[in-house]
């Protein structure tokens, strides 16, 4: 059993252990991490995003991370989909330490394991939806037909399949945004991380992708770590982890949310969700 | 020129291998794309995403391609057109036989030969090499050693159709009694017009005859002069005559030296049957007629004039048609250095160029990634490996690759045409204009056309394509490294973190270890992965200490010793080495110490600059020697050779922005010190100026490209027009215009010669031409063989210098009229003309010429008298007499050592030799060198008595220098594009990189102008900081070649300044096209863009 990250605040409860990620179900962890760090030298600074963060995270969960501005929470989430490389400790995703992969093979398994939503949409702009989506598969190796007929499955999961043969130019922000989705889901992976989904888009087209991650979520068990800073968007995951300084602060699980206003801080949060700490 | 690379290798061969090579690599990347079509797809989209973009990259390949091709199009086209040339002037003769025959022998020859059925027609001929003086009737004017030809009325029937100058058809079996024709060559060098009554000097006897038709080509019909023709003009006359005026001389028949075949066929190559097999048929026969003669094409024997002492068969066709090895260096002439440029420059130029466009690319492919580079993150972050990245960027090029080779390919035939113009423009050299300093360079006698083979087009297409794409796999490799983080963000690139080497060699053979020090297990690609980059490291760790490069430098210098290698090339390289090993050493002690780093990375630097650039001046540069009258490099350029002169000239360019762009900093301050103080530039002073400096290696390599080019063109401008200008100044013919040379047999022969030039001498005759007559004699007789005997010397441990001919010895008349310039004056003499007086009047003085080669000599006048030993013949066992040298003359003119009448007859007696009187010619004001020329000639009778008359004028030598500058320039042009072009791009990227900064700067207040002022003001400073290395160096070099070769530095400012501002303009304008793009864009879309 490891130690989760010291919670120093006083108003909290020591949430370590009744903690959900180590209730001695570590085997159903799809994410594991140990006491990571990561540190950056900025020229003379050497700067400490992350200073021992241990974290699980089980298969079917929606884990929103927020916290202030450069507390750290998109390091945590390049490092633990290995788009990052970790200064120390361990990254197991799928009990697969990634640390002992090389970069090819920690590509490959990013390829078949994780999706990826990002803020600012990242679709390659020379493919049209269909070819946005079914890219992954095909460099995986699949089948070009095979991987053509999970394409067309993954955008009908975002309903989209009107605009599957339209290029990125010519869709709306949360269309892109979909697609992005659907890119995400065809590979079937364990687990989509998503940094900022609805940072770019208004409040209704965020609500209508929320909802459809949420689906996604109950309709097939898939595991979504969330970025955020949108507390509207966070207050509709399941697990809710805020971050300090490169520390977790807290970690909470969600059952329900009333939506709050985006100026509410973690007190708030931790307030609003009283009770619900495990 | 890059054909130089594949010297000796096999058109066909060459072609079909780079072929194989492309073909086989294109067959990778299809099968490739076939297997991951959705990347071929992504490529190929890519392409049109920008337009300028693609137009950007697409002119950069194709200046590339138009290099290659221009290289491989002169070559061919030089061969194409003396294969045509050559052609011409066999007519349809397809093979001949050569030797001296009787006229019996002829007639049964011809007889046999007629009767072969592969033969159409046979006739014979006499011809008589450089033999007959023609002049003119009309003008005066004479042409010496001339070729003839005899020729019989049915010649027709095996040389085939011929035309005149108008494109008129001409016969042989018109040309009448006392009626001759003249060839291509004598018509151009020759003012005469058909109808122009001519007389021929045939030794024994003179006739006169009638102009009837200029030809339109030269006759060539053995294999000496067919491969030699245009060389020496011509003239035809009938056989009867000459046979008729040779009887008359010599009271024998003389017979037919030549018979000439022609074989059954439509003409030209047709005429040799499948094959060659009708070809190989008739040389067979002849050989029989023949026996003993000799029918192989044997090069050394075939160039210059056929020798008639045995008999010879001559396959013309197809071997001496495509005998190839002889095309560069047809002609000896003598030049200056250009002579040297011109055949060193265009491959050096050609290889730099390339090199340049590689370079480019590199800038180009690297902007492409840098505004992709998000894409490309998430790409990585979705799955796609690194091979993935990289065969889409190869996809890409490739598309790329093959339009701009295409199109390369084109404009490289357009580029060959204008170069060839701008040769077609040499001014020709009558033979005789030949000094001691004779350099070969390929004047061409012929004209010249385009033409490109198949086997050039595809191995200039192929190579063009496999440079591109080994260039953009490099490039390719090393953007799919990218830091996935970072490129999604579009974020700057974390700095790279060093890893101690220690810990780079533990991590070699070690996994990382966990906080319990276990080590962890790893794949077995993990494994490997780690070792790859663990070598790296270690590497990279040892050359940034500076180990690697003294080690490299250590082991040169011991296999210089176990090689003894005496060239010094290899300690040459050893030195470089070590200079950059010192370097590295003192900017690695900085690491050591965090408030000493900046200075140590400062000093280390400059060191390495300054080292390169000090290495570079105190060498004998190899690459200056090309400018000066000294003859290093000769022959062939070879790749080794090549390699040295591409070390030396780039040592100094390198060297040179290194010290700048690491002291650029301190230059930076003052100015922005200074630029604060000007409205309209404070804002933008301090970050306009800063940051071409934060990219140093990005803005080192766009400076070294266009510092570079401006060093070359500025340093080829200033010497070939500074030579031009001290020819101009009579620096070699010492004010001289007209030159007559009388041989001592001619004094001999002529009996009243000596007195017509004592006349001359005089002023008792054409006093109105001329004001002074100088002559110039030897001391004593040329030896046997081999050269004279030194001159002994006692400067520096230097006590031998060389002589070509035996010390001149000047008359008064010629040291009194005299302007030739000194390099140095002893000291005591205020001017040249006091030395001249002083050599005159007092016997023991003697004035040199300066050879850098003798080192000790003085550079610079007021030097102490010095004494040499001179001998009093070319024996070994000459006496040696000491005189005392007041004066050197420059390097640049043609004769050592001259005495005059006095001191000389203190040495020898008499005081000189008459084998070669050279007498010079001071013309009257408002006298042409024409009529000057006619006078002396009536007076000499010159035509009659082989006196050569010359004029001093360099103008056709001249002519030559500047049209091969202006070929150079041409070249260099080019390099000019890519430098701007490579400016453009880093504009380009700073633009892309820069537009959140761009945004945040309008969100302040920047007004467009200012945004735009800001580029602008940048890459000013950038473009004009190359500009002053270039200049700065090669005006420096310059000046030493001029001081060691003339006595004054003659720089040719307003061209110098006209093409600095051109440039600065050009390169400004491709800046402003990025400025622009900054200066439109919208703030609130640059602050989001990411």
């Amino acid at each position: 059993m490891v130690e989760i990250e010291r919670n120093e605040s006083d108003n909290m409860k020591q949430p370590a252990a009744s903690n959900i990620a180590f209730t001695g179900k570590s085997n159903d962890s799809i994410i594991e991490a140990i006491d990571i760090y990561k540190n950056y030298e900025t020229g003379t600074l050497n700067v400490q995003a992350l200073r021992g963060v241990s974290l699980h995270i089980r298969q079917g969960e929606v884990v929103a991370i927020m916290g202030p501005s450069g507390c750290g929470k998109t390091t945590l989430l390049n490092c633990l989909s290995g788009l990052d490389a970790i200064t120390s400790g361990i990254v197991k995703i799928a009990g697969q330490d990634i640390r002992n992969l090389s970069d090819r093979e920690l590509t490959a398994f990013r390829a078949s394991e994780m999706g990826f939503v990002f803020q600012s949409y990242n679709l390659l702009p020379v493919l049209n939806g269909v070819e946005n989506v079914e890219l992954p598969l095909l460099v995986s190796g699949v089948s070009a037909k095979e991987a053509r007929k999970r394409a067309w499955e993954s955008i009908e999961q975002v309903g989209l399949l009107d605009w599957a043969r339209h290029r990125p130019a010519e869709m709306s922000g949360g269309q892109r945004q979909r697609f992005t989705i659907a890119r995400a889901l065809a590979t079937a992976p364990s687990i989509v991380w998503a940094d900022e989904p609805t940072g770019a888009l208004d409040s209704k087209t965020s609500q209508e992708i929320i909802e459809l991650m949420l689906r996604l979520n109950r309709e097939h068990l898939l595991t979504f770590v969330w970025v955020t800073h949108a507390l509207e968007v966070a207050s509709r995951a399941s697990r809710l982890i805020t971050m300090r300084d490169g520390h977790i602060e807290e970690d909470h699980l969600i059952e329900t949310f009333p939506l709050v206003s985006p100026t509410m801080d973690s007190t708030a949060i931790k307030h609003a969700s009283e009770g619900k700490q495990i | 020129m890059i054909t130089t690379i594949f010297a000796g290798i096999d058109p066909n061969t060459l072609a079909l291998s780079l072929a194989i090579l492309t073909g086989g690599m294109f067959l990778i990347l299809l099968s490739l794309g076939v297997s991951n079509p959705i990347l071929l797809r992504m490529g190929l989209r890519n392409m049109v995403r920008r337009p300028s973009q693609t137009l950007l990259l697409l002119c950069g390949l194709l200046l590339s391609t138009v290099v290659t091709t221009a290289s491989f199009g002169l070559s061919d086209s030089f061969t194409n057109s003396a294969l045509t040339y050559r052609l011409a002037a066999m007519g349809n003769v397809d093979e001949s036989v050569s030797g001296t025959f009787t006229q019996n022998q002829v007639d049964s020859a011809l007889v046999r030969i007629q009767q072969l059925p592969e033969v159409q027609a046979a006739s014979a001929i006499i011809f008589y090499a450089q033999g007959p003086t023609l002049t003119s009737l009309r003008t005066n004017l004479s042409i010496h050693n001339m070729d003839m030809y005899a020729v019989p009325p049915d010649f027709d029937r095996v040389y085939g159709p011929m035309t005149n100058t108008q494109g008129q058809p001409v016969h042989f079996a018109e040309l009448h009694t006392n009626e001759v024709f003249l060839s291509a060559t004598a018509a151009q060098n020759f003012d005469v017009r058909p109808g122009d009554r001519v007389r021929i000097d045939l030794g024994p006897e003179t006739i006169t005859s009638t102009v009837q038709a200029l030809l339109s080509n030269n006759l060539g019909v053995t294999s000496g002069e067919a491969i030699q023709a245009g060389d020496f003009p011509e003239v035809i006359l009938p056989l009867a005559t000459v046979q008729q005026v040779f009887q008359q001389a010599t009271h024998q028949a003389s017979s037919p030296d030549i018979i000439c075949i022609k074989n059954n066929g439509q003409g030209g190559m047709d005429d040799i049957g499948p094959d060659g097999s009708r070809s190989q048929a008739v040389v067979h026969f002849l050989q029989q007629i023949f026996p003993g003669a000799s029918a192989s094409l044997n090069v050394p024997h075939a160039l210059g004039t056929t020798e008639f002492d045995t008999t010879r068969i001559h396959p013309l066709k197809p071997d001496v048609v495509e005998e190839q090895q002889t095309l560069q260096f047809s002609k000896t002439v003598v030049l200056t250095s250009i002579g040297l440029q011109f055949s060193w420059l265009p491959p050096i130029f050609t290889y730099m160029l390339m090199g340049t466009g590689m370079l480019l690319l590199v800038l180009l492919i690297i902007l492409l990634a840098a505004e992709r580079r998000a894409e490309l993150g998430m790409s990585r972050a979705i799955g796609l490996q690194r091979h993935h990245l990289i065969q889409l960027l190869l996809f890409e090029g490739s598309c790329y690759s093959i339009i701009a080779g295409i199109a390369g390919i084109l404009t490289g035939i357009g580029a060959t045409a204008l170069e060839l113009t701008i040769l077609g423009h040499l001014p020709q050299l009558a033979p005789g204009e030949f000094g001691s300093n004779a350099v070969p360079v390929p004047v061409i006698a012929m004209p010249l056309h385009v033409w490109l083979s198949w086997q050039s087009m595809l191995s200039a297409w192929c190579l063009s394509v496999l440079i591109t794409m080994g260039t953009l796999l490099v490039t390719a490799v090393w953007i799919s490294r990218t830091n996935i983080v970072t490129a999604i963000r579009n974020l700057d690139d974390p700095p790279s973190v060093r890893t101690s080497l220690l810990n780079s060699w533990r991590s070699l053979w070690f996994a990382s270890a966990n906080a319990d020090n276990v080590l962890n297990t790893e794949t077995a690609a993990r494994r490997f992965s780690r070792r790859l980059s663990a070598i790296w490291k270690v590497c990279m760790g040892l050359w940034l200490q500076g180990t690697l490069c003294l080690l490299a430098g250590g082991t040169l210098l011991v296999l210089n010793t176990i090689q003894n290698d005496t060239s010094g090339e290899m300690q040459h390289l050893a030195l470089i080495l070590f200079i950059a090993g010192v370097g590295l050493a003192i900017r690695w002690t900085g690491t050591f110490s965090k408030p000493l780093q900046s200075l140590a990375r400062r000093v280390g630097s400059s060191f390495i600059g300054l080292g390169w650039l000090i290495a570079g001046i105190l060498w004998e540069n190899v690459f200056l020697s090309l400018f000066q009258p000294v003859v290093t490099y000769a022959g062939t350029p070879s790749a080794l050779a090549i390699l040295q002169i591409l070390q030396s000239m780039l040592l100094l360019i390198v060297g040179s922005v290194i010290v700048v762009i690491t002291n650029a900093d301190l230059l930076v301050i003052l100015l922005t010190a200074l630029l604060r103080r000007t409205r309209g530039l404070a804002p933008i002073s301090r970050t306009s100026l800063t940051y071409p400096l934060t990219f140093r290696f990005r803005t080192g390599v766009a400076m070294t490209l266009l510092s570079l080019v401006t060093f070359l063109i500025l340093l080829l401008v200033t010497i070939n027009l500074g030579s031009i200008q001290e020819a101009q100044a009579a620096t070699n013919s010492g004010g001289f215009q007209l030159e007559a040379t009388v041989f001592g047999s001619q004094l001999s022969r002529y009996s009243d010669l000596s007195s017509q030039l004592d006349a001359l001498k005089t002023h008792r005759v054409l006093s109105r031409d001329f004001t002074a007559v100088g002559l110039l004699r030897l001391m004593y007789d040329l030896p046997q063989s081999g050269q004279p005997q030194p001159i002994r010397l006692d400067i520096s441990g230097h006590t031998s210098y060389p002589l070509n001919s035996p010390p001149l010895v000047a008359d008064d008349s010629f040291l009194l009229n005299t302007a030739m310039p000194m390099y140095a004056r002893a000291q005591g003499f205020s001017s040249d003309q006091q030395v001249w007086d002083e050599i005159r009047d007092h016997p023991g003085y003697a004035v040199i010429q300066y050879d850098a080669h003798v080192v000790g000599l003085p550079s610079s006048s007021g030097f102490a008298p010095f004494s040499i030993d001179i001998p009093d013949s070319s024996d070994h066992s000459a006496h040696y007499h000491r005189l005392t040298v007041i004066g050197l003359i420059p390097a640049s003119a043609s004769w050592r050592v001259l005495v005059s009448l006095r001191t000389a007859a203190g040495i020898v007696n008499p005081p000189y030799i008459p084998f070669i009187n050279t007498y010079l010619f001071h013309l009257q004001e408002g006298i042409s060198e024409a009529q000057a020329a006619s006078d002396l000639n009536a007076l000499l009778d010159g035509s009659q008595r082989g006196i050569n008359v010359q004029s001093l004028d360099h103008a056709s030598q001249n002519g030559i220098t500047a049209v091969f500058t202006f070929f150079l320039i041409g070249d260099l042009t080019l390099g000019l594009l890519f430098g701007i072009l490579a400016i453009g791009v880093i504009a380009s990227r700073s633009v892309v990189e820069r537009r959140q900064q761009i945004g945040m700067l309008r969100a302040l207040g920047f007004s467009r102008t200012l945004v735009r002022r800001s580029f602008l003001l940048e890459f000013s400073f950038v473009i004009l900081l190359s500009l002053l290395i270039g200049t700065t160096l090669a005006l420096w070099l310059a000046y030493q070649v001029a001081h060691a070769t003339y006595q004054n530095f003659p720089l040719p400012l307003w061209t110098i300044v006209l093409i600095l501002a051109g440039s600065f303009l050009v390169a400004l304008i491709s800046t402003s096209l990025p400025a622009n793009r900054a200066a439109r864009l919208h703030p609130a879309e640059a602050l989001r863009y990411e």
